[in-house]
């Protein structure tokens, strides 16, 4: 990206082009997001840090400033009820 | 200025030395770009490999834009023998992920030098820098409704190209095989020096991304899976986008299957009739991928068993193969080759076919159409739902693509798997030659116990391979010293020999696939 300009153009930039590719409901590789009120300081650790599946992402890739938009991106969207739970096992 | 937190330094290298260097690397790249504090490092050191964090943590990262500061970079290492371990995207999950082979290493992340220098939409090329994802280029083919497609990985949209094929990666298009595709590369070597391969050299030169070898040795080949140089710049061919393409797909009931599946199928890519890299998936690898959980068949200990797999099979319709394949081209053409496809399939007697439109928006034959024509999606990462935890590590054996081969290696990894309390989770990724046998060796790394078994369960996968003649194409960094054996002491002399002449102090990745003038010692 040029110098000075922002990581990603929005939150709902990056949470297309990224997190939404797991995250989605639609997807259901991750859990829903949308929503949920997450506080920045959560995502920001579960993104630092990754989270057993979920990788990690290094700050050269997805900046706090991003998460920041993505926080007030995802508290924009509806909230939507856990992914259905799947069928039983029939053993 | 921010003193290092988490006291991490590189091999042989003294808390002073470490100093003066960073201190240069800051005078270089400004404070922003020289990250040392834990919480700044933390994200580079998630591996999904069974070994502790600090096996595989940084000492610093060094966040570079242009192949002048790389130039800096390596200077600065050789003056103070520092080693670096370059990186793109750094999104190698199963290999490793963004964590320097070694310990201590200084993380060369080149994910901020991202420009997409050109797309040549007559000649169906590209050049980019290393920390271009294959994201950032779908978009820019879609916003500039360019008439070509890509290739790429299951994590497409957040990996990229450079990376990828520095480890030679695949995809699963006709364009699948990333390395054969590829078309001009520069390089910043040891010494400071700027080379570009092919063309590249040629003052005026227009056809770095058109003709391959250039003049002289060809040494592209020499820079993948090595630590010889550091790519800055890589060109590789795309697709022109057909007019048509039809997905497909074709299960198969029983595990024997494959035999008849591979034989079938060899001619079919022998002849260029179905183009693309196809995979042939077993049960476990479509359910992970279908996003179903272990957790929902069984919570018994130990690997799932053949009955329940049955069951899965029963209750979704997956079969023990699940072969996806594509046709591309005019109208004509596809309609052709079907038929001789349809017409070769129906003579076995077994296979039940799935178009498109019988598929509708289904998983996972939907994510599997994307992947087949460059249309970037994650779904695949549902593998990693499995058993969860986050353990996961490839084991990949190159086999012939006949039906045989293929069933032995199937059942060698399937009984070591066993033996370990582990699951038979793989595809094949069907060239027209060979094989790349994908096993995902999924485990759950919050579990110690279990950790240890998967980590037991790989070397044996290794071991017991090699005693077949077998040997994988690409390995995560904790076994990568491991592999190179496999492949004799003759290959590790030259490349050793190479590494002294290239790189004499040793700065570039040492132990990248084997290679490390600190521990080799020549047999």
């Amino acid at each position: 990206q040029a110098e000075g300009q922002p990581q990603w153009r929005s939150g709902a930039d990056l949470y297309n082009n990224v997190c939404g590719y797991c995250h989605k409901p639609e997807v259901g590789v991750g859990t829903v997001l949308q929503g949920r009120e997450l506080p920045v300081e959560y995502l920001k650790i579960m993104v630092r840090n990754g989270f057993n599946a979920m990788p990690a992402f290094p700050a050269s890739y997805v900046d706090d400033a991003a998460l920041g938009e993505l926080s007030k991106y995802l508290a924009s969207l509806p909230p939507l009820p856990p992914r259905p739970t799947p069928p039983p096992a029939k053993a | 200025m921010s003193e290092p937190t988490n006291a991490v330094l590189p091999r042989g290298v003294t808390q002073e030395a470490f100093g003066k260097a960073l201190e240069k690397f800051r005078a270089l790249l400004g404070d922003a770009n020289v990250l040392v504090r834990s919480e700044q490092l933390v994200p580079y050191n998630k591996i999904m490999m069974p070994v502790e964090n600090a096996a595989h943590a940084p000492s610093a990262a060094l966040t570079a834009t242009t192949v002048e500061q790389i130039q800096g970079i390596v200077k600065i290492c050789n003056e103070h023998r520092i080693p670096i371990y370059p990186i793109s995207t750094g999104r190698n999950f199963g290999y490793g992920s963004a964590a320097p082979v070694q310990r201590g290493q200084i993380i060369l992340d080149l994910k901020k030098m991202n420009k997409i220098i050109k797309i040549d939409a007559e000649m169906c090329y590209a050049l980019v820098e290393p920390g271009v994802t294959y994201g950032q280029l779908y978009n820019h083919i879609q916003e500039n409704k360019l008439p070509v497609m890509l290739s790429f990985s299951a994590p497409s949209a957040i990996a990229g190209p450079v990376g990828n094929t520095m480890d030679r990666g695949v995809g699963y298009t006709p364009y699948g095989e990333h390395f054969m595709m590829q078309c001009g590369m520069e390089v910043v070597l040891a010494n400071g020096d700027v080379y570009r391969t092919g063309m590249g050299g040629v003052p005026g030169s227009n056809t770095w991304q058109i003709f391959k070898w250039g003049y002289g040795p060809t040494l592209d080949g020499m820079f993948t899976q090595a630590n010889y140089g550091i790519c800055t710049k890589m060109g590789f061919w795309l697709m022109p986008k057909p007019p048509v393409f039809k997905p497909f797909e074709i299960i198969f009931e029983n595990e024997e299957d494959i035999v008849e599946i591979v034989d079938l199928l060899r001619p079919l890519r022998m002849s260029g009739t179905i183009p693309n890299s196809v995979v042939i998936a077993s049960t476990l690898w479509e359910a992970g991928s279908a996003h179903l959980t272990r957790a929902q068949y069984i919570s018994e200990p130990g690997h799932t068993p053949d009955s329940v797999i049955k069951q899965m099979q029963k209750d979704t319709g997956m079969g023990a193969w699940n072969l996806y394949a594509a046709l591309y081209g005019t109208r004509e053409q596809v309609d052709v080759n079907w038929k001789i496809v349809t017409d070769a399939f129906g003579k076995l007697g077994k296979g039940r076919i799935v178009t498109a439109e019988e598929a509708g928006d289904k998983q996972p034959f939907k994510y599997r159409a994307e992947l087949m024509s460059g249309v970037p999606n994650l779904q695949e990462f549902g593998l990693y739902n499995w058993r969860g935890g986050g353990g996961s590590m490839w084991f990949a054996p190159v086999s012939e693509a006949r039906g045989s081969e293929c069933r032995k290696q199937a059942a060698l990894a399937k009984r070591i798997l066993h033996k370990h309390g582990l699951d038979y989770v793989a595809e094949f990724i069907v060239a027209p030659r060979d094989m790349h046998h994908v096993i995902d060796v999924l485990y759950n790394r919050t579990d110690a116990e279990e950790t240890r078994r998967a980590d037991t369960c790989f070397n044996e996968l290794l071991d017991e391979f090699e005693k077949e003649g077998y040997a994988v194409y690409r390995v995560n960094t904790r076994f990568q010293e491991r592999v190179a054996r496999s492949y004799g002491p003759v290959k590790r002399d030259v490349e050793h020999a190479i590494k002294r002449a290239l790189d004499p102090n040793n700065v570039l990745a040492p132990g990248r696939c084997g290679i490390d003038l600190d521990t080799y010692r020549k047999a």
